[in-house]
């Protein structure tokens, strides 16, 4: 909170600086994040394919146990939810609260049913046998998605504590560099998420 | 930094988008998306190379709409850390895969694995 009073004592050219600062050093994590994953991606290239007895991804697509549409409603739903909050993010920048809180949900509810759509999936996959312990192809699988199921599941969270301070706090400058923050995360994630459809559900599909 | 107030006092910064540049963004990648699922998806008869060659250039293409539709990244001169500091990862990305790749494929040979 001391923050907010050096800033506002400084006066606006210091303000949007700070915003600059935070942002920039936010955007150098997303960075790093971005290798996280690249190793992620890495390490399920070596190992897919290794099943070791445990029912393989193909067998599991002919038994109707993993679905086109799931993957596809998944996307879908990532998408829009990237859409939505860039809206959250123009109406922000107009100052307009209640807009902001508006496309703030409809973006959480969406990423919601993304979360809800994986969850449900793993739970499948885990009660036909594919579990992480079972073989390194599904080790792999499951590092590399669940990662990202967590970094959304991070992002939610992140988003209803925004959403409180929004509606609390207003749009005011002190609430912008939270906000671009959380909207550089969330259409990172759906950045990463290209990558997963790509390679790790359409590949395996071939 | 002048020009970036004048800018953002008219609504419009260019650093922060417009409802047309999210919604170009958002049809790209819907059209991008239905692609890479089509050409798995419809048996095009086409060889597993050309479909993993095309999966690949579909999701670059895809990546690089979103980065500069959503996340608003530009060769402006004010972003060149952002765009250094992207293209950096992106390489060290590259570099833990298909170096990865290489050595695993490498030790499968010599060591007659498969």
């Amino acid at each position: 909170m001391s923050e907010n009073s050096t800033m506002t004592a400084n006066g606006g050219h210091h303000e949007h600086e700070h915003e600059n600062h935070s942002v920039f050093g936010f955007w150098l994590y997303l960075m790093s994040d971005c290798v996280i994953f690249g190793c992620l991606f890495a390490s399920y290239a070596v190992l897919h394919g290794q099943f070791f007895g445990a029912p393989t991804f193909k067998e599991l697509l002919h038994a109707g146990d993993i679905e086109f549409s799931t993957v596809a409603y998944e996307t879908a739903l990532l998408l829009l939810s990237s859409l939505t909050f860039g809206f959250a993010m123009l109406s922000a920048h107009k100052g307009n609260r209640s807009g902001t809180l508006l496309w703030m949900v409809v973006s959480a509810v969406l990423g919601a049913g993304f979360l809800g759509l994986e969850i449900k999936e793993f739970m499948h996959l885990i009660s036909k046998g594919a579990t992480p312990e079972s073989c390194a192809h599904w080790s792999a699988f499951f590092t590399l998605v669940g990662t990202h199921g967590l970094h959304v599941t991070i992002g939610l969270i992140w988003m209803i504590v925004l959403m409180i301070q929004v509606a609390t706090k207003g749009v005011g400058s002190h609430m912008m560099p939270r906000l671009t923050c959380l909207s550089l995360f969330w259409h990172f994630l759906d950045i990463i998420w290209i990558c997963v459809f790509s390679f790790v559900y359409l590949l395996s599909m071939l | 930094m002048v020009e970036n107030h004048a800018v953002s006092s008219h609504g419009e910064d260019h650093g922060h988008g417009s409802i047309v540049s999210y919604i170009v963004g958002f049809i790209l990648s819907v059209v991008l998306t239905l692609a890479s699922f089509c050409i798995v998806l419809l048996k095009t008869g086409l060889s597993n190379g050309v479909i993993i060659i095309g999966l690949g250039v579909l999701a670059v293409i895809q990546i690089f709409v979103q980065v500069t539709f959503f996340l608003h990244v530009s060769a402006a001169p004010e972003q060149r850390s952002e765009v250094v500091s992207f293209l950096f990862s992106v390489f060290v990305a590259l570099v833990i895969c298909f170096g990865t790749l290489f050595v695993m494929h490498n030790v499968g040979h010599l060591m007659m694995s498969r």
